[in-house]
């Protein structure tokens, strides 16, 4: 393939491949059973994104693995009444279509793995996006490397990526024993994010393995906690003992095996770590968000039971953000039209920090994402405050913080 | 006033030949959100290179910082004709080092990238020195035109 016989652009996808595998030292490349890019928002991409997206749509290049896109900078339906600036959305509009013409999966979601591309465990992907990264080799047990953008591109084409890292055996193994010392009750939604937040910050990219999460746990929750833990540090695998697949024979005796470190978490910590999460105390908020990674259906429902006749004080928006899928199940199943009569606004395919948030100078935004408490300073330029989505809706009602 | 040279043998991570003034931290760089691409100019209020121009300069840092959309801001530097001409790390972070590889693959700008130096770079090298960086062949070679000598 590198010789050209496929033509120009796998040429190119495979010359950048075969280099990034240099640089890490890989012997060969292996095949991959999907690929996901993150080449889809502009206002990460930017003008260099949109060449090579339309590059590589000129040469003919088509995704030779099933490749899922990314969240797009805005909501590709709604832009205009969001206010989205037109020179921002030719732009957007641009990828979209050279997405398109590559054959990329439009589920414009950071969550694949629940929509349109579902990995099996032990099987290698090209995947870039953190937190489904995370999810696929943590929860599943399939195997990537956190690809960069260009490169998952590369990968979707050539349906190949070079074999190193995380697709090795070797370096799957846990290297850091976090011991949660949580009694179950209090291991709520609320509480996952902040396990993630401190877990990244904690290890950066070493893995982590973690005892005392039950074996009921919800995707949900390992989906939010990843997700943190991913933004803080650079974690692309966890192991949860006893829970997760490549953990499930970890026993006892495994644990008092040899760890770099080890570390207890325990109400103290989480307490801490919100704090943390925070960058300012009581303060009048004015967006409240949600949604990072995109919600799911069954987050949309707790919402839903949350908001039922309530309405959401005129000074704030409060916005969440999902797929397409989810928005139509939300619609049949009548949640879409409590969230919408208590004045808060479903919005897809996007979210706040891959869109121009900063458009509308919002000051505190809320939150109930690690990720997008972890982000949003940078991103959106608020101020931020990390709350259960019970305070987000609480606060969104009163107007203010407690 | 002398000029003094030093030639320093390491490893070549992304290919190329480029030279130019050095711009030399001592701290780890994160070109997400750490460089504005359009204007090369460094806007990382917490970096010691905050304000500075990268623009043909020779970047050298210990790390990089990595982020999944990091790559590309190297690419939109080179697009925006912004880019450093080279650089320099103690050991160089695999997802800058992609932007650099791939710099040359889409707009034929070569950034050569060189790291695990026999000497720390941030430490022999200072700002202004005049740096030429053989990525090909992982070396690099400094001219100071300058009284003290280069260590």
């Amino acid at each position: 393939m590198l010789a050209g016989e496929h033509g120009e652009a796998a040429q190119i996808a495979m010359e950048i491949l075969t280099r990034v595998g240099d640089i890490y030292g890989a012997e060969e490349m292996i095949e991959i059973a999907s690929a996901h890019t993150v080449m889809t928002p502009y206002r990460d991409i930017m003008d260099a994104g949109v060449e090579i997206c339309e590059k590589f749509a000129e040469l003919g290049a088509k995704y030779s693995v099933p490749t899922t896109l990314d969240p797009a900078g805005m909501d590709l339906q709604r832009w205009r009444e969001l206010k989205i600036p037109e020179t921002y959305a030719e732009k957007q509009m641009r990828i979209v279509h050279a997405q398109e013409r590559l054959g990329g999966i439009p589920v414009w979601t950071c969550t694949p793995y629940l929509y349109g591309s579902v990995p099996m465990s032990g099987q290698h992907l090209g995947w870039s996006e953190s937190s489904a990264v995370v999810f696929a080799n943590s929860v599943i047990g399939a195997r990537t490397n956190r690809l960069t953008a260009v490169v998952d591109m590369a990968a979707g084409i050539a349906g190949r990526v070079p074999k190193f890292g995380l697709h090795l055996d070797e370096n799957r193994q846990g290297k850091v024993l976090v011991k949660i010392n949580v009694k179950s009750k209090n291991l709520t939604d609320a509480n996952y994010p902040i396990i993630g937040y401190f877990i990244g910050k904690l290890v950066d990219d070493k893995i982590p393995v973690l005892t005392g999460i039950p074996h009921t746990v919800s995707t949900d929750q390992l989906k939010n906690m990843g997700a943190a833990m991913a933004a803080s540090g650079s974690v692309a695998l966890y192991h949860i003992a006893s829970v997760t697949p490549e953990a499930k024979n970890i026993d006892e005796t495994c644990l008092k095996g040899e760890w770099e470190d080890t570390v207890e978490l325990g109400m103290r910590e989480l307490k801490q770590t919100k704090e943390e999460m925070c960058t300012v105390r009581a303060r009048e908020v004015d967006f409240v968000t949600a949604g990072c990674p995109h919600y799911s259906i069954m987050e949309i429902k707790k919402l839903a039971a949350l908001l039922k006749g309530k309405k959401i004080h005129k000074r704030i928006k409060f916005w969440i953000y999902t797929t397409k899928h989810v928005e139509m199940l939300a619609k049949r199943a009548g949640y879409s039209s409590v969230i919408q009569a208590a004045g808060a606004q479903i919005l897809t395919e996007t979210c706040m920090l891959v869109s121009p948030t900063d458009i509308y100078g919002f000051e505190t935004l809320m939150t109930d994402s690690g990720k997008c408490a972890y982000y949003a300073p940078t991103l959106c330029k608020t101020e931020v405050v990390y709350g259960s989505i019970e305070d987000c809706v609480e606060t969104a009602i009163r107007g203010h913080m407690q | 006033m002398r000029e003094t040279k030093l030639a320093l043998k390491g490893c070549g991570v992304v290919k190329g030949i480029a030279e130019g003034a050095a711009l030399v931290s001592e701290q780890n760089l994160s070109l997400w959100g750490g460089l504005n691409p359009q204007t090369g100019v460094i806007v990382d209020k917490r970096h010691e290179l905050y304000g500075q121009q990268v623009r043909g300069r020779v970047l050298v840092f210990p790390y990089g910082k990595g982020s999944t959309t990091g790559a590309i801001v190297l690419l939109e530097a080179v697009r925006c004709e912004s880019a450093p001409a080279a650089i320099i790390n103690v050991r160089t972070e695999p997802i800058l080092a992609s932007g650099a590889l791939m710099a040359r693959i889409f707009y034929k700008k070569e950034i050569p990238v060189v790291d695990r130096l026999e000497k720390n770079p941030v430490k022999v090298i200072h700002t202004n020195d005049y740096v030429r960086v053989n990525g090909n062949e992982g070396l690099v070679e400094i001219a100071r035109k300058r009284a003290d000598k280069i260590n």
